[in-house]
Parts: structure tokens; sequence; C-alpha cells
């Protein structure tokens, strides 16, 4: 057994084969392992931990997935191997602690113990001893993630709604959670034997995990993501796990890193080593793994740097292009070969010269491979760089009027770096499913599975400047052949004979689409619509939830799109509708020409699989809604009557008319599109059937895209956060004009927003001036003539007859400076009799004061009589989709210098008056003036409707009696004792430098550093903002100085907003603020009444002061959740 | 099999000196260490069990250099610490088999035969199913007895062993001791009970402030002694002074005072007998001598 020294000759290695060595060498590795292991399973602390997380995993599973008493479940349970992710995604986390502490203490306990000193003298290697620990805490870890694995199993198989996917069980706890488990070992290892500090490596490695959570993210293409959480980790039913090979190269370079750092453990172990020689080979090793995690590293740094660099040349190539396209393609037939990862495809393009010109300029994803290129069938010279294939037309030898012909052969796939070259930091943001994560993939070509959209540039398109923007319209043959058994998908009606699928769409489409794979179609056909619903071929789940409603379905459809119609006042200008189910990886971004995104296609609707995890495409939860409704208002449930609300809610809200999601993550400033809005089937209204082409902007198309899509939405967006998207293209034009900002680099954002407020804004004026009652009637000759045709502004505007006016309007659009400025004066409404019966009277006075003429958009709210039930947001939304609505719209053009008091009379109670200004210098555009108390006016017994000219007087504060000071006026400051006591103090001091801009408030949630805001319920003359923060302890005030013009007895008023919202919690505040006033004989505290009780100019008192700086202070000290500085009014009262 | 331990110094980082040029030649059987606190015993055991390595000098095993063959070394070594207390969690027949296989037996049918076996000699067997950390503080040291004397060490150092032992158990323990010294193995034993030297070693060393001061047999060392142990009996209030003048080894109470042994070249009182000294005896006399 033993080896006797005093028995051996050699007592070097003499008795040893390699053979038993290299056993020897895994004995004692895996007997350390084997006791380690059984230790640390003995540890309190790893019992507490464990049962800790898997108590948090199990009671989400059963309260989230299962739903169980009657909680609203997970809506990411439909997701295949939605639960595993879940599950692990949160395990990760907590292993990251746990880990981390118990391997510190692992070594940490080396010191206390003497029992280890008996252990080290044993005569095993370092590298086997650290090995041994490794591999026990591996052991126990691993079976740990085994347990939630289970866990998630058993919960999948059990829950009706999710889907088992046995690959879940592998990918999870191996790829994800086993890296950054070796990786914390061995970062914590290293840690440890260099700090010699169990406490100080804990907090060190918690540090770091802390960093790459609330800091660095995804950042780098997520070369610091060491927990995993930031990769999208999605499994699709159609495309697997999205981009494996990031995956694995970033998941195996925490392999390696872990692994080195646990070799490296062993090389500076405070233990004396067998022999000499190991450390170099160890050191070896040690290189080796490092090399290997920096190569792979590298790799990604590297693919995500080439992908920068050739979207910059993609944009820089594109700025090089003619202005205008001197072809056009009239008809294209592909003819399109799938093999597995690659396309084998025939471009043949007949081509129509617009103007004259050398060159043809084509696009296609510089991924693929263009053998030849021949026009009228001769083969000519190209070249191809950036994606744009460059061809001499003057060589050719035959030019018939009517055009030519030009055939592009290529193979292989797109490159992914190259689709979107415009967007460059958005994509570092993350394809969100709260919380869960998906790719980012623009297209699909793999054995089982096909996606191609236009804007991959899977087919040939002529490329100019604008070519993205705005696309030509063409017609599509397609064919398609594929050696895997796959169903076809494009636009147009398909023909399947055997090997070959064959599509032609009818009529010409701006872009073409082709999906394949293992997907099953129901159809339907209604009023010469039909209807198409393609999902996997192993989901059931629309099958399961809408089984009733065989027969009814299409008595909804009829219903649903004959409102949407008529409020949009087009028609649906395809044969078909096809609803298609693509992989959750399938991500489009919002692009500022157009409000839709590649979700839509001509025809298509491109809908996430098994609902994304998204909580509005959750149909279980929608169908409960209902029967809950039902239930409690102790009717029987009947599950057709249930089933249609569902199906009416959902696709009301998917495909009509999407509500702004309330807590949506703002993609950081960009313009917001929730994923409802990524549904919505509007732009196959207006979008994909109409092209109104422009040199530069399409600034025509935009703003009628928005106006309509206005529209035909049921509610105005007025919420916070709509209110957000307008005044900053209003904030914006402050800046600069229209025409410059189009000029700007990169402010394609800025530019849609002012280009969507004016789009408003100028079909406002078109409706409200013209004879017709609405824009639509105005222009719908263009609308019947120019479907899918491209034509220029001046036609559409001689198509719609007034066209002169038109144009000259439209001129003034981009050109024009001059902005309309209003001021309200009285506003009430009144009730009166006539002829007995009860009608009310609304009026309103405003003057603008602005040099150009404006336009407002009214709508009276008319109070709910019906009876307020608790709604769920499923009753809520079927109920404000149902119902007509409940508000009258009307608009009135105010010229410049009018001053006018228009009249409305009504027979409903009117509850309050909107009124949207526009693009003017009010900002925000929206006023709301609530009524409540509704005199009886008895001047007027016969109040007439309309728009009368008055003389408005002293609504302007002005005059040497009354002097104002507003938070945008100069005499206004704000201080803060700026103290850092606290780590919080340091993070909000950074805040403040942000402050500057006009933020949002949460006033759920209230910042604790001034914050500019901007709300329709402040004061200011047409710019209204004040400052607001959270109510703190004193030390933060806000002041107005004035300098008045004479010593004198003044009344001091305030200015407190109306209506200000607080948290739940607060909304019974009786809160008030107190102000100090520096007069002449010193100074004085008062306080306002409960800032709830009253509101708008509030006295404080008067007060005589000196012919110097008055000065008013606001304290930041109150009971209200926040302080409000806005507004100080001096008024003379003597003399 | 031989030790030989040639001009072995160890200076620690903060400069203190532990090892002075340690010389020693040990045989096969028991050999005694003995020395005051801080004298460099541990030290000094613990660079021969390979946990530190020597500062200057050498050990060499049949010619073997330690620093050489740390591995083959540590193959037939077992330690026992001097402070044994904290265990892993480790029941006490888990922790033993942990031990075994650690010291490379690897069939699990011999192991579980030589876990048994200490277990038994070290009387442990009925505990065995108890947790390591659970025992008492003398079945502690047992298992830690236990598991220095697993696979069959040549060499044992065994440091302080007994401390702790009832006699029962110190009796067990020296018998073990005294029956694995016949099986031609090295054992170093450092202690400062003296009757566990005398009575079991073969020959001894004496270390002060990292300095061999005597090598050698025990019966040679306490034979340095004689003549100058003395017995004598004394009252109450002599204690005090003679304690002045003499090193007083014991002072047993008696009806009219004390009775008290000490060290003295000529006899220190008229009552005083003179003593054939003992171990300890010999071990003041020496430290006396040397101071």
């Amino acid at each position: 057994m033993n080896s006797d020294l005093k028995n051996n000759s050699n007592p070097a290695f003499s008795d040893e084969s390699l053979l038993s060595r290299f056993s020897s060498f895994f004995y004692y590795i895996s007997k350390v392992g084997q006791y380690e292991a059984r230790i640390l399973w003995r540890s309190w602390l790893f019992r507490i931990f464990s049962l800790l997380i898997l108590a948090i995993l199990v009671l989400f599973d059963v309260f989230g997935v299962l739903g169980i008493a009657e909680s609203e479940a997970w809506s990411g349970r439909y997701m295949r191997g939605g639960v595993f992710y879940m599950d692990f995604y949160l395990f990760t986390v907590a292993q990251v602690v746990i880990a981390a502490f118990l391997s510190a203490d692992f070594l940490g306990r080396e010191r206390k113990m003497d029992t280890t000193e008996v252990f080290y003298t044993r005569p095993m290697s370092n590298v086997q001893y650290v090995l041994g620990k490794t591999w026990g805490a591996l052991m126990v870890f691993m079976g740990l993630n085994m347990v939630v694995a289970l866990l998630a199993m058993v919960v999948t198989l059990i829950s009706p709604d999710a889907v088992f996917v046995w690959q879940a069980i592998f990918i999870y706890p191996f790829i994800f959670s086993l890296p950054s488990l070796v990786f914390i070992l061995g970062f914590s290892f290293v840690l440890m034997v260099l700090v010699r500090n169990q406490a100080v490596t804990f907090v060190l490695v918690l540090g770091f995990g802390g960093m790459v959570l609330f800091y660095l993210g995804n950042m780098h293409w997520g070369v610091w993501d060491f927990i995993g959480f930031f990769i999208p980790g999605y499994y699709s039913g159609f495309s697997g796990l999205s981009n494996t090979e990031y995956l694995l190269f970033q998941r195996g370079g925490y392999f390696l890193l872990g692994l080195m750092g646990i070799l490296l453990t062993a090389f500076c172990l405070p233990r004396l080593p067998g022999t000499r020689r190991r450390s170099g080979t160890l050191l070896l090793f040690c290189v080796i793994l490092l090399s290997g995690a920096a190569f792979l590293f590298f790799n990604i740094v590297s693919k995500g740097i080439d992908g920068q660099q050739l979207r910059e040349r993609i944009r820089r190539t594109d700025k090089l292009l003619p202005a205008l396209p001197a072809y056009s393609v009239d008809s294209c037939y592909l003819r399109v070969h799938h093999n597995g990862n690659n396309l084998v495809s025939e471009a043949h393009l007949f081509i129509k010269e617009k103007s004259t010109s050398d060159t043809l300029f084509l696009h296609l994803n510089p991924g693929f491979d263009i053998s030849s290129v021949t026009l009228n069938n001769q083969q000519v010279p190209f070249t191809f760089s950036e994606g744009i294939i460059s061809v001499a037309t003057s060589l050719m030898y035959e030019k018939d009027v009517s055009g030519f012909s030009c055939s592009v052969f290529y193979t292989g796939h797109p490159d992914q770096e190259a689709i979107y070259p415009e967007f460059e930091k958005e994509r570092e943001s993350l394809s969100r499913f709260e919380p869960l994560i998906g790719g980012k993939e623009h297209y699909f070509i793999r054995p089982d599975y096909v996606l191609l959209t236009q804007e991959s540039g899977w087919y040939p398109k002529v490329a100019w400047r604008n070519f993205r923007q705005q696309p030509d319209f063409t017609n599509y043959v397609l064919e398609f052949s594929s050696g895997y058994n796959l169903e076809v998908i494009s636009q147009g009606a398909g023909v399947d004979s055997g090997k070959i699928v064959r599509y032609s769409a009818g009529k010409p489409l701006n872009a073409l689409t082709l999906i394949a794979g293992y997907y099953k179609t129901d159809t339907l056909l209604v009023d010469g619509v039909e209807y198409s619903l393609s999902v996997h071929r192993d989901n059931d789940l629309f099958e399961k939830a809408f089984g009733e409603l065989r027969d009814t379905i299409p008595a909804i459809i009829r219903d649903m799109k004959g409102q949407y119609e008529r409020s949009l006042g087009l028609e649906y200008p395809f044969q078909r509708l096809k609803l298609i189910e693509v992989p959750v990886h399938f991500y489009t971004y919002l692009q500022s020409w157009r409000t839709g995104t590649d979700h839509i296609q001509p025809e298509m609707v491109l809908m996430p699989e098994n609902g994304g995890g998204r909580w509005f495409l959750d149909v279980e939860n929608t169908l409960n809604d209902f029967k809950e409704e039902a239930e409690s208002q102790g009717e029987e449930v009947d599950e057709q009557e249930v089933q249609t609300k569902t199906m009416m809610t959902m696709a009301g809200n998917l495909f009509l008319y999407p509500q702004w999601r309330v807590f949506s993550g703002s993609e950081d400033g960009g313009r917001l599109m929730t994923e409802w809005n990524r549904l919505q089937i509007f732009p196959l209204y207006f979008y994909h059937s109409y092209q109104i082409r422009e040199k530069g902007w399409p600034v025509f198309q935009i703003m009628m895209d928005e106006a309509l899509r206005e529209k035909g939405q049921k509610e105005k967006n007025e919420g916070w956060r709509a209110e957000r998207d307008q005044y900053k293209g209003l904030l914006a034009l402050r800046e600069r004009s229209v025409s410059e900002w189009m000029a700007h680099e990169d402010a394609g954002d800025t530019v849609a927003r002012i280009l969507n407020l004016k789009g408003i804004h100028f079909f406002s004026e078109i409706s409200a001036q013209s004879k017709q009652d609405n824009f639509v009637k105005v222009f719908r000759p263009a609308l019947a003539h120019f479907r899918f045709r491209a034509e220029s502004p001046d036609q559409w505007f001689e198509m719609a007859g007034e066209e002169g006016f038109l144009k000259k309007k439209y001129q003034t659009v981009v050109s024009g400076d001059d902005l309309p400025a209003f001021r309200f004066g009285d506003v009430k409404a009144a009730t009166f009799r006539n002829q007995g019966k009860k009608q009310f009277l609304v009026s309103f006075e405003v003057s603008n004061t602005g040099s150009a003429d404006g336009i407002l958009n009214t709508e009276t709210a008319f109070l709910d009589l019906s009876e307020s039930r608790n709604h769920s947001f499923s009753q809520w939304r079927y109920q404000s989709m149902k119902e007509e609505e409940n508000n009258d719209k009307d608009s009135y053009v105010v010229k410049a210098g009018d001053q006018l008091r228009i009249k409305m009379v009504y027979d409903n109670q009117p509850r309050e008056l909107k009124i949207f200004t526009g693009v003017s210098r009010n900002i925000p555009p929206v006023f709301v003036f609530p009524f409540v108390n509704i005199g009886e006016d008895l001047y007027e017994l016969q109040p007439q409707e309309g728009v009368e000219v008055v003389e408005l007087n002293g609504n302007v504060p002005g005059g040497s009696q009354t002097l104002v000071v507003d938070n945008e006026d100069p005499g206004f400051e704000i201080s803060s004792r700026n103290e850092i006591r606290t780590l919080k103090d340091w993070w909000l001091s950074r805040e403040l430098k942000k402050a500057d801009n006009y933020e949002m408030f949460y006033y759920w949630r209230p910042q604790a550093v001034w914050t500019n805001t901007l709300a329709q319920n402040y004061y200011g003359d047409y710019l209204r903002s004040a400052v607001l923060k959270a109510s703190g302890n004193g030390n933060d005030k806000a002041r107005w100085k004035l300098k008045l013009p004479e010593a004198g007895r003044y009344e001091v008023q305030v200015y407190i907003p109306e209506g200000m919202n607080t948290g739940w919690r607060s909304r019974n505040s009786r809160g008030r603020f107190y102000y100090v006033i520096h007069h002449a004989n010193g100074e004085e505290k008062v306080e306002t009444p409960p800032v709830r009780d009253r509101s708008g100019w509030i006295s404080l008192g008067r007060f005589f002061f000196n012919r110097e700086e008055a000065v008013v202070e606001l304290s930041d000290e109150s009971d209200f959740p926040y302080v409000v500085a806005d507004a100080v009014k001096w008024i003379r009262t003597d003399g | 099999m031989e030790l030989q331990i040639k001009n072995l110094n160890k200076i620690y980082d903060n400069g203190h000196q532990a090892l002075k040029d340690v010389n020693l030649i040990i045989q096969e059987g028991m050999f005694g260490l003995l020395g005051p606190n801080g004298a460099g015993k541990s030290t000094l055991m613990r660079i021969l069990v390979t946990l530190q390595e020597p500062g200057a000098g050498d050990v060499t095993i049949d010619g073997y250099s330690l620093s050489q063959h740390r591995r083959e070394i540590r193959q037939m070594i077992g330690y026992l610490p001097q402070d044994f207390r904290f265990f892993p969690k480790l029941k006490a027949r888990e922790f033993l088999d942990y031990a075994a296989s650690l010291a490379g037996i690897r069939s699990k049918k011999d192991r579980r035969m030589e876990v048994d076996r200490l277990l038994e000699q070290v009387g442990l067997l009925d505990a065995h199913d108890r947790y390591a950390n659970k025992l008492s503080g003398g079945m502690k040291r047992r298992l830690g007895i236990a598991q220095a004397l697993i696979g069959n060490p040549r060499l044992l150092i065994v440091d302080e062993p007994t401390t702790g032992l009832d006699p029962e158990e110190r009796i067990r323990f020296r018998n073990i001791l005294s029956n694995l010294s016949q099986q031609g193995v090295i054992i170093i034993l450092s202690t400062h009970i003296v009757a566990d030297i005398s009575s079991t070693c073969r020959s001894m060393a004496l270390l002060d402030n990292g300095m061999v001061k005597y090598q050698g047999r025990p019966d040679d060392f306490i034979a340095q002694s004689r003549g100058l142990v003395w017995r004598a009996a004394v009252g109450f209030d002599e204690l005090k002074s003679l304690k002045e003048q003499f090193p007083v080894i014991t002072t047993i109470p008696s009806v009219e005072g004390y009775e008290v042994e000490l060290i003295a070249r000529q006899k220190p009182l008229q009552n005083a007998e003179n003593i054939d000294p003992g171990l300890e005896h010999a071990y003041v006399c020496f430290m006396e001598n040397n101071v």
C-alpha cells in the first residue's frame, strides 16, 4: 500500500506506472471531492440558503405559473421551457451569493481547522487537493441545479399552459449556470488565497456581481456578464436558442477563466507542493486556459466591432447614392431554393427607366455572394460592396423604351450585422419579456425554419439615398423549393405543386416576405377577405381558448373591422390578412419614418410565438377575468360569451386600438413604441398601400401616416407618457427649425416627433377649413387612385382638388418657423333650459398672440353615469372597445391675432374640456379644464353654439400693478445644501446634473432632487413648467426674486397647481407648503392651506416691500409627498 | 530506518529564530522531545511533517532529502498536531475513512477494516457514529491519534498527545505507541508529561531556545542529576524563603507544613535527604544549570 522508503532502491516513481499515476490523480480528486461535498452539504448556511431559494422558486411556480388561489398567472408560462428559464434566471443570481460565500468559506475554514494540517501532510498534490475541493463544490451546487430543474420540470408538466422541452434540462443548468458557478469558484478561491480574508473575498465577489447586474449589464457585447443574466435564454419552438455561437463563446470563456482561477489557486495554495517540478506545468496550463478565454472574448468583441464598422461603411455608402431613383423595378420573379442554412436564388427583375442614368444601383444584403448579373440576358461586369450592386447600364445593347431585364444570381445568407444599419446604440438594449430575454435576430434560415422580411435584403431592390424609407411598389412572383418538408407562406395566393411552391401577390407590394416552417394554418373567409392563422404545429393555444367561437368569429370580425374602418375612414386594401406566429427571437426596430415595424408586412401580422410571454397575449388570464366578472355578478358563466369578450378584447387591443402600456420601460429617450403597437394593423391601411415620394425626408407621408393613425384611435393619448413625446417635439422646435433638424445628423427621432405633431396639426387644419368635415374625405380621390403606387405630394394635392391652397400650406410646414401662441381666458360650463329641456353650455375664451394661425382640437368628456364596477384591466378594455366614445371632438381654427369666445352646447353633462393646441408655443400642447360646479347661467337664455370674436381684457399679466415671477424667469433659483453625507446623496448629486432638461416627475415615487417638469396644470405663459422635488427636511429651497419698481404694499400670491397626483398612500394628504416672505420689516413664515383643498393663485398675505429685491422662498419641508415651485405674483394694493 | 537532522535552522519572517543548528540522529523506536514552551519543538515537528520549509540545513530519511522527496515522505507520515479540536462536519468513522483514503488506502474493504481496527484500538468503536465535533476532549484526541496511525506510517510524529487524557487513556496510548515502536517505526513524541518519556522512550532530546541542549538516553539524563535532588519537610513559614534559595520541584502539604523536593548542590536543610531523581527532577535540574 504505502511505499516504504526503506524497501525501495529508488523511491522516485519506479513503482508507479503511468497508468497507475493517472488513476491515482483522479483518485485523490474524487476522494477529496466526495468528502468536501458531504461537508458542504451539511453546512447549515448552505442548507438555509438552498431552502430559501427553493422556497421562493416554489412560491413563484405555484402562484405565478400554476396560478393557484386565483392569482394572475405569469404570462411567460406559455413559452417553451419558460418555467425552466425563469426558475434558473432567478436561481443563478442567488447562486452567485451562495457560491461566493461558501467558496470563501471553503478556504477560510482551512485556517481555523487543525485537521486541515493533517490533511496537508498526506501525499496528494496541491492540484489534486484544490481540484478535489472544486469537484466537491460542483457536485453539491450542480445537485442543487438539478433540484431546480426537477422542480421546473414537475411544474411544467402539471401546468396546462406550460410547454415542456427536454433540452431545457440540459441548457439551463449546464450552459447558463455551470460556467457561472465555475467562474465564481475560481474567482473566490484566488481572491481567498491572495487576500486571506473570507469577508473581504465575499464582498469583492458580490461587488463584481452587483456591478454587472446594475451597471455593466450587457455592455460591450456582454463580455462582463459572468452570471449569464443578460444573455437571451428563451427557447423558440422554431429556432431554439438565439445565437448559439455567441452563447457558447461567452459561457465557454467564463468557464475557462474559472478553471484558470482554480488552477491558479492550486499554484498559490499555502502548502508545500509535493515536488518542485509541477509548478511549471501548472502555470503552463493556466496560461493555456487564459489564452483560450481571451481568444473567445476577443472573438466576441471583434465581431461586434466589425459589425459597427460595417454599418458605418453602409451608412456612408448610402449617402453617396443618387438623391432620387433613376429606375424602378416593375416586376420581380424570384426563384429561391432553400439549402439548409443557405439560399440559392435567382432574381429576375424587369426594370423601368425613370430618368437618364448610366448606372443601375441595386441593394442586396452584403452577406450574400453574387455569382453573376445580367442585363437583357447578357452577363455584365458589376461591383458589389457594402450591399450595393453597381452595374453600368450604358453598355446595354438594346434599349427598349418599356424597360429592360436584369437578373441577379446569388447564394448564401444575409449578414445579421448589416440589417438595420441606421441603428447603433439601440442594439445594446435587450429584447425584454419582463424580465426574461429573447434574442434579436432579423432573419432565419435554418433547415427547419425560414423567415425573411424585406429589411434583411434577401432580394434585390433599386437603391437610392432614401430607398429604405421610401420603398417602391413591385409585382412579385416567388417560387420556393426546399429539401425539407416545410409549409411556405408569402404574400398572395400560394400554389403548391409538390416540389415548388409558387406565390404571386396579384398586386404590387412594397415588401416581400418569405416564411417557411412547421406550421398549421386555419383560414376563414369573411366578406371577401381571407383571414388565416398560422401557428407552430405543436401549438394548440388558440384552439383550446376559442373552441366555442367557430361560428361566431365571422360576426365578431365584421363588427370590429367595420367599427375601425368607420373611425379611420379607409378600407382594408388587401384580400388577405394572415396572422403568423414567428420566433420570439425575431426582433424589429421602430424606425423614425413610420409608425410600424417589420412585424407588420403586407397582408401579414407576425406575432411572437406563444404570446411571447406578454401579458396582453395571455389568453387564459383574459378568459379568467371575464369569468370572474360574470361570477361576481352572480351570473352563470356562458363559455361562448366569455370567449367572445376575450377575443374582442385581445384582438381589439392588439390590432386596432392599442393602449400605451402603463409601466413600460422607456427605450432610452427614443420614441416609445410599446409591444402593443408592434402588432397594430394600421400600417396595412396606409404605409403598405401608399408611397408619397419626396427627396430627402418623406414629410407628407409621415404626417399623413400619423394623422390617419391618430384618427383611428379611440382615445386621445393624453397620459403623461404621451405628453412627454409631444412636448419633446415642441421643445426641439424651440432649439432649431424643422428644416434644420432634418438636415441634422442622427436626429431621426426628433424629426419624427416634430413631424407627427405637425401632421396632426396640418390635417386638423385641413379638416377644419375644408367644406368636407375631415381630411380623409378631402383626399379620397387620391386614396382611391394612388393605391400601390409611388406618387409625389403635388400629385396628391392635384387629386384632392384644392391644389393651390394645399400646396401653399404644405410648403409652410417645413419652412415656416412662425408659431401660434394661445392664451386662454374664461372657461366655464353652465346649464340652461331650452324649451323645457335641460342643456349644457361649455364656453371658452382664447386668443392667439403668435405670428401664425393655429388650430385647436377640443374634446369634451361627459359624466359617466354608469355603475363603476371594480374592473379588471381586461374588463375595462372591453368596455372602452365596445362602447362608442363618451366624448365630443371638434376643431377650431384660430388665426394669428384672433381673440375668440367659442361656445358648445350639449345634452349631456360635461365633465371636463380638453384642448389640444398642436404645434404652437404652448408646451405641453394640451390644456385640461375640469368642470366641478356647473352653475346656472341666467344671462343667456338661448346660448348659440359657435365662434364669436371678442375683446379679451386684462388676462395678460403685466403692468406695474401686477408682477409675476415664474420658474422659467431669471429671478427664480433653486438651492440645495449639496452635502454628500451618504451614498444616496452622492448618487443624487450626479442626478442633479441631469436636472437641467425637463424630466418626468414620478409623483408616486418623488425624486429627491429638484426636477424641471412640464405639465398642463402648471403655470406659465406658454411654457408651463414647474420645479418639483420630494419633500425633505427644509435644507433645500426654491427662491423667487424680484426688483420691485416702487416701494409699497403688495399682496403676495403663489401658484399651486390644481389636481396634483400622489401615490395611493398619500391620496388623502393634508400637506401644505411653507413659504418665507422677505419683506421690508424682516421675514415672515407663511403656510398655504392644504394644497389639495385650494389651487390656483393662493394669497399669502400683504406685506410692505422696499424698492429693492423682494424675495419669496419655498422650503422643501412639507407633509405633502413633494413640493412644487411654480410661480409667485406680487400685486400692488396701495396707491 | 534512520532520520538525520543536519544543521537545521529556521528563522520566521518576524526575525524570531525558532531553530538554531539543530543536529539530531533518530533511530527506530520512541524518541522523546522535551523542552519549555517556545523552545521550537512544534516548529521542528512541522518541518519534519513537511508543513514548513526548513530555513537552512537538511533533513534526510535513509539518505533521501525531505525537500526533494516530499511526496514520497508524505506517504509514510502520521501526524498528530498539538491542538486538535476543530473538525469538519463529519462523523468519527467518516473522518477516519477520509484520512484513510487520503493516506492511500484505495480499496473500500481494506479501508473499512483499517478504520474498524483503529477505532477499536483507540477505544472509539462505540462512538463511531457520532459527529467528530461533538466528542469530548479526550475522545477527540483519541480520534486524532487514530488518524495519525491510519495507514501504518513509518514515521509518526505526535505533539503533546496525552494532554487532556485521563490516566487510563494515557496508559492505553502509551501501550499503543510502545507496540508500534517495536515494529520498526520512528516515533517522535513531544510532551511535557515526563512520565510518557521516561517509561517508553529509548532516547530523547531536550530543546531550549531552538537549540539541542541534550541528546541521549533518558537514563543518562536522569543520572546527571543524581545526588542533587533532596527531599525535606519544612514548616509553613519556611517555604517562602526556601523557594527563594533553591528550585523547588514539588510541594506536598502535610500536617506540619510541606514536604518538598528540591535541587541543591549541597544538603540544603538539616532534615533533607537525597532521593533518586526522576526525569522531572532531572529536567528542572538541567534547566537550572543552563539558566
